[in-house]
C-alpha cells in the first residue's frame, strides 16, 4: 500500500502546483487582458447560448459583423442564422469556428466571406504577433475542447504559444503601468462587461455601436469627417492574394464541408469604391477565387460586382468607414443578401444579370463620380519645397491627397482648408500643389485644426465630396 | 540552443524523461548523443572541435599515464612527460587561441580548460586516466555545462560518471534541480535582462553622470545574474540528472575583500587558474614579489581568456592590482579600523568592507562592459563631468526604458537576491530552508517562481532573449 499512499501524496503536490498556476493565470488575465470592446466575446457568448438549432452560419471579418443581419435573414429564408464573423477573421480561424458550430449544431448551409485582407495576411503573418490578436480575442472566448486546442497550436509559431496560452503575456507592456490596470478593472465591473452586453463607445463617450443579436454589430455611425475619406494604407492585391497558409485552411473549410454534408456558399460583403480602388488591382483576386471557387465548384458570388440597379449601398450615409456599412446599409445588404440567396435556391432567375464581370467594368460602367479621397502625410519635401534647405523640412509636414474617381484626372478641381479648433471658426487656406487628381498640402508643422479638403468634378451638377482630418 | 530558448525548454524535459525510462547502461549513452545534440545545435562545425579536443587529450592522457609504466630511468621518464604535457598543451591552448580569435567557437573556453585541467590531473598523478573514450566524452560535452561552465574536474564530474550512481532516479534531485532551474531562470530572465535595457540605453548613449553611476552599478548585478543564473541553471540541470554540478558562484558581492570576491566568483575559473597556473608558478611560496607577480600573471591571463581586447586586460590588472595593493596595505588598512576603533563595530566594519569590495570591483566591470578601453575612460570621465544628483528625483533616471514602477520593481527583485545570497553566504541554503516547511507552502511557493517567471520574465515579443553575456567568451 506503500505506492498507494505514495502516489497520493504526488498526486496531491501536482494538484496544488496546477491550482496555484491556473489561480495566478487567471488572475493576470483579469487584471492584463483589455477585451471590454472586443466584440468576439459577445457574439461567443451568444453562440454557447444559443438554443435553437443554427441552420445557417456566416462566417468573415469585421464587414460581416457589420454588414449581416440575421434577423432580418431569418425572416426572408425562415431558417435560423448566425452570424460568427470576428475581427479580421483569417482562415484558420474560420475554420476552427465552424468546426465549433458544427460540433453543436446541425449547419445546413455555411457562407464564409472571402476578404482579401484576410486571405492575403493569411496565417502568413503569424509570425508576426501583431497581426495575431484578433485570433487570439476568438481563442480567449472559447470553451475548452480538442478544437480549440488544435486551434491554439496551429495558430502561431511556437515561439508565441506562451502568448497563446497565457493571454495577459499579450500586455507586457502594460505590466508596470498601474493606470491601465485600474481601467481594466473599472470597465469589467460594469453590469456590461459581466452581462456580455456590448457598448462600444466613440471618443466622445457617445454610444455607436450596442449587442446585436445573433452575432450581428449594429453600428449607428455615419463617416465622421465627411465623405469616406482618410488614411487608408494602400494594400496592393498582388498575384497571389491567397497565401500557401490560407489556402490550406480553404482548402480544410471545403473538405470539412464535403465530409459534413454543409453546403459552403464563397461571399464576398460590399466594400466602398474607394477602398476597392485605393487598394490595386482587385480584378486579380476575383480571377483568382473565381478560378477556385469553379475548381473545387464552390457557388462565389462577390457583391462588389453587383449593379447598382440591384444592390445600391453607395450612398455615404449607408458607411461608417470606407469598409464597414452601418445599421442602415447592413439593412438594405442583408435584405437583399436574403433575396439573393432565396431567389438561386428556388431557382429563379430574378438576379441572373446582377453581376458585372469584373470590377473594371463596373467601374467604366457607372457615371462619371468622385468615389472618396485618401489623405497621408508625405514625406515628398524635394518635390513640394525644391527651393528649400533640407534644415528647414522640419518646420513643413506635407499631406498628399488622393481624389478616387472614375473621371479623367484633368476634370477635378481640388481645394483646402484648414479650420481652427479655436472658440471662433477662423480658417486658413494652405499652400497647395495639384497634379491631377493628387495633390500636395504644405502645412506649418505648428498648425493644428482640421483639414478639409474639398473635390469636385467641373462642370457638373454633382454636389463637392469633402473630407478632413485632425491635425 | 540557449538553455533559455523555446527549443530547450521542450528539449530538457524530454531528455530527463528519457533518461530516467531507458535501462540504466543505456543512459550515459543518451546522455552524451543529447550532450552532443544540444552543442550541434549551435553549429555543426563545432562538433569537430569538441571531438577533436576529446580525443587529443583522451589519448594524451592515456600516454601520460603510460610513461609512467615505461622501462626508464626517472629523469627521462619526467622529461618525457614534460614533453607530451607541453605538447599537449601547444594542441589545447592553440585550439583556445584560434576559437576565440579567428573563428568564435561557442563553448571552446570552458570545455579547452576542462579537457587541460583533466590532462594535468592525470600528469601529476591525482587522477587515473579515463579508460572509457565514451564517458571521458561525455565528460567533456555534459550539454548543461559545455557552453558556459562551469568548468568541471576530474575530481568531480568524471568521478561520478565513473561512480554511476547518479542514473537512480530520486524524486528529491528532481525537486531540488527543479527548484535551482527556477532560480536560475529569475535571475537572467527577471533581473539580469531587465537591468540590460537600462545598461544597453545608458552605454549607447553615454549621458555621464549619476545615470552612468547607476548603470554601472547595475551592470554589476546584472552580469552576476547573467552569469551565476546560467551557472545555478546548469547546475539545477545536472541535479535533474542526478549529478552534483560544481557550485559558480557563493555570495560574491558579499564579500569583504577582493580576494575572498574572486574565492566566490566564477570558482571554477578561478579554481582552474589557482592549481594550473599560480600554484606551478610558485603560488605564494617563494616570496612576497613572487607572489605578488604571480597573482598579476593570473589575472592577466584571465583578462585574455575573457577576450582580446585592452579593456579586458585592464579589467585583469585591475583585479590583480587589487588584490596585490589590498595584501601589500595590510597594515595600513589594520591601522585604520583600529584608529576609527571599527573593531568594536563588527557589523558595520563588515558592511564597509563588502562596500568597498563591490565599489572596486565594480568599477573594474566599466572596462568589462565599455566597447573598448577608450569609451570605458570616456565612461569614467563623463561620470565625473556630468554629476547631477537632481536626476535621482526628477524623474529623468526613468527615460532610459525603465519606467519609475519597473524601476521600482527591479529594486524589489534585488533586494531578495540580497537575501537569498546573504542566506547562501551564511551557509543557509534556501532549498534546505524550504524542507522544514510545510509541503503545500513549498508547492505554491514553485508554482508562483514559476508564474514570477513567466509574467516578470524579459524575453521580447517573440520569446527573443538576450544571450548570456559568458556566451561570448
Amino acid at each position: 500500500m506503500m505506492w498507494v499512499r505514495s502516489f497520493i501524496s504526488r498526486f496531491k503536490k501536482l494538484l496544488v502546483f496546477g491550482i496555484t498556476v491556473i489561480v495566478i493565470i487567471k488572475g493576470m488575465n483579469y487584471l492584463f487582458v483589455d477585451d471590454t470592446d472586443e466584440f468576439a466575446r459577445t457574439m461567443m457568448r451568444d453562440f454557447y447560448e444559443e438554443e435553437e438549432n443554427i441552420d445557417r452560419l456566416y462566417l468573415g471579418s469585421s464587414h460581416v459583423f457589420c454588414d449581416i443581419d440575421p434577423a432580418v435573414l431569418d425572416d426572408i429564408n425562415g431558417d435560423h442564422n448566425f452570424n460568427m464573423a470576428s475581427g479580421n477573421q483569417q482562415l484558420i480561424t474560420s475554420y476552427h469556428l465552424l468546426v465549433e458550430a458544427d460540433r453543436k449544431h446541425d449547419l445546413d448551409k455555411v457562407y464564409l466571406d472571402l476578404y482579401y485582407v484576410c486571405t492575403v495576411m493569411g496565417q502568413g503573418n503569424l509570425h508576426d504577433p501583431q497581426q495575431i490578436p484578433n485570433s487570439w480575442n476568438v481563442i480567449n472566448q472559447m470553451k475548452p475542447s480538442v478544437n480549440k486546442l488544435s486551434y491554439m497550436l496551429h495558430l502561431s509559431d511556437p515561439e508565441y504559444y506562451y502568448m497563446t496560452f497565457m493571454a495577459f503575456k499579450r500586455y507586457s507592456k502594460e505590466l508596470f503601468h498601474p493606470d491601465y490596470v485600474a481601467g481594466v478593472v473599472r470597465a469589467k465591473q460594469t453590469d456590461v462587461w459581466k452581462k456580455y452586453e456590448y457598448a462600444y463607445t466613440d471618443e466622445q463617450g457617445e454610444s455607436v455601436s450596442t449587442r446585436g443579436t445573433g452575432g450581428y454589430r449594429p453600428d449607428y455611425r455615419t463617416p465622421e469627417y465627411g465623405d469616406l475619406s482618410v488614411g487608408i494604407e494602400e494594400r496592393p492585391i498582388d498575384e497571389d492574394p491567397i497565401v500557401p497558409e490560407s489556402m490550406e485552411y480553404l482548402i480544410k473549410i471545403i473538405e470539412y464541408c464535403k465530409e459534413h454534408d454543409i453546403e459552403l456558399t464563397w461571399i464576398v460583403c460590399p466594400m466602398s469604391e474607394l477602398k476597392l480602388l485605393c487598394n490595386g488591382a482587385y480584378d486579380n483576386y476575383i480571377d483568382q477565387v473565381s478560378k477556385l471557387a469553379a475548381q473545387y465548384q464552390i457557388p462565389y458570388y462577390d457583391f462588389n460586382l453587383c449593379k447598382r440597379e440591384f444592390l445600391d449601398v453607395s450612398p455615404d450615409h449607408y458607411w461608417t468607414d470606407e469598409g464597414h456599412l452601418n445599421t442602415y446599409g447592413a439593412e438594405v445588404y442583408s435584405r437583399f443578401l436574403g433575396d439573393f440567396i432565396k431567389a438561386r435556391e428556388s431557382g429563379e432567375d430574378t438576379y441572373q444579370d446582377c453581376f458585372y464581370s469584373s470590377y473594371e467594368e463596373k467601374i467604366r460602367d457607372l457615371r462619371e463620380e468622385i468615389f472618396g479621397m485618401e489623405i497621408l502625410p508625405s514625406q515628398e519635401y524635394e518635390r513640394c519645397l525644391p527651393n528649400m534647405r533640407k534644415e528647414q523640412w522640419r518646420e513643413y509636414q506635407i499631406y498628399r491627397v488622393r481624389i478616387v474617381t472614375n473621371a479623367p484626372a484633368e476634370a477635378v478641381d481640388i481645394s483646402v482648408k484648414v479650420e481652427k479648433d479655436t472658440g471662433a471658426p477662423e480658417i486658413k487656406e494652405p499652400e497647395l500643389i495639384q497634379e491631377g487628381s493628387v495633390a500636395y498640402v504644405i502645412l506649418s508643422v505648428h498648425e493644428k485644426g482640421t483639414l478639409c479638403v474639398e473635390a469636385k468634378l467641373k462642370d457638373t451638377m454633382e454636389a463637392a465630396k469633402w473630407a478632413g482630418i485632425h491635425l | 540552443m540557449a538553455v533559455t530558448s523555446f527549443t530547450f525548454l521542450c528539449f530538457f524535459p524530454v531528455v530527463v524523461l528519457a533518461y530516467y525510462c531507458i535501462p540504466k547502461r543505456f543512459r550515459r549513452l543518451w546522455l552524451l548523443a543529447v550532450s552532443y545534440y544540444f552543442y550541434l545545435s549551435w553549429d555543426i562545425r563545432y562538433g569537430f572541435v569538441l571531438l577533436g579536443i576529446t580525443a587529443v587529450t583522451y589519448c594524451g592522457a592515456l600516454g601520460i599515464a603510460k610513461l609512467d609504466r615505461y622501462p626508464v630511468e626517472d629523469k627521462v621518464r619526467i622529461r618525457l612527460k614534460k614533453g607530451c604535457l607541453f605538447l599537449l598543451a601547444a594542441v589545447v591552448f592553440s585550439t583556445l587561441f584560434g576559437c576565440k580569435y579567428f573563428m568564435f567557437v561557442i563553448g571552446a573556453s570552458f570545455y579547452t580548460l576542462q579537457s587541460f585541467g583533466y590532462v594535468m590531473d592525470v600528469y601529476r598523478g591525482t587522477t587515473k586516466p579515463e579508460p572509457d573514450f565514451l564517458r571521458y566524452a561525455l565528460f567533456l560535452s555534459f550539454f548543461p555545462t559545455v557552453v558556459s561552465g562551469p568548468i568541471e574536474r576530474s575530481a568531480t564530474l568524471l568521478r561520478q560518471l565513473q561512480n554511476g550512481e547518479q542514473t537512480a532516479f530520486r524524486e528529491d534531485n528532481i525537486k531540488q534541480g527543479f527548484c535551482m532551474m527556477l532560480w536560475g531562470y529569475f535571475m537572467k530572465l527577471v533581473i539580469a535582462e531587465r537591468i540590460a535595457i537600462y545598461v544597453n540605453a545608458v552605454y549607447d548613449q553615454n549621458p555621464g553622470g549619476v545615470y552612468a553611476i547607476v548603470a554601472t552599478i547595475l551592470y554589476g548585478i546584472q552580469i552576476y545574474c547573467d552569469f551565476a543564473g546560467y551557472s545555478t541553471i546548469a547546475v539545477g540541470a545536472g541535479r535533474m540528472l542526478g549529478f552534483a554540478v560544481t557550485e559558480n558562484f557563493a555570495a560574491p558581492y558579499l564579500a569583504a575583500t577582493v580576494s575572498e570576491f574572486w574565492r566566490r566568483w566564477h570558482m571554477s575559473l578561478t579554481g582552474w587558474f589557482r592549481d594550473y597556473l599560480y600554484i606551478p608558478l610558485g603560488g605564494n611560496r617563494k616570496g612576497r614579489i613572487r607572489k605578488y607577480a604571480n597573482i598579476m600573471i593570473v589575472f592577466l591571463a584571465s583578462g585574455i581568456w575573457h577576450g582580446n581586447g585592452w579593456k579586458y586586460l585592464i579589467w585583469g590588472g585591475l583585479n590583480g592590482f587589487y588584490q596585490v595593493a589590498g595584501d601589500a596595505l595590510m597594515p595600513v588598512r589594520m591601522r585604520i579600523s583600529r584608529v576609527l576603533r571599527l573593531e568594536r563595530a563588527k557589523k558595520l566594519h563588515r558592511v564597509l568592507q563588502a562596500a568597498v569590495t563591490f565599489v572596486l570591483v565594480d568599477f573594474a566591470w566599466i572596462f568589462f562592459r565599455a566597447d573598448s578601453a577608450g569609451s570605458a575612460l570616456r565612461m569614467i570621465r563623463s561620470m565625473v563631468s556630468a554629476f547631477d544628483l537632481t536626476v535621482l528625483w526628477d524623474g529623468s533616471l526613468y527615460r532610459f526604458g525603465i519606467g519609475a514602477v519597473e524601476f521600482g520593481f527591479l529594486l524589489l527583485t534585488i533586494l531578495l537576491l540580497a537575501i537569498v545570497d546573504l542566506l547562501h553566504y551564511r551557509k543557509r541554503y534556501l532549498l534546505h530552508i524550504m524542507k522544514e516547511w510545510h509541503w503545500a507552502v513549498r508547492t505554491c511557493l514553485c508554482a508562483c517562481m514559476l508564474m514570477a517567471v513567466v509574467i516578470f520574465g524579459v524575453y521580447g515579443e517573440n520569446y527573443d532573449v538576450g544571450s548570456f553575456i559568458y556566451f561570448a567568451f
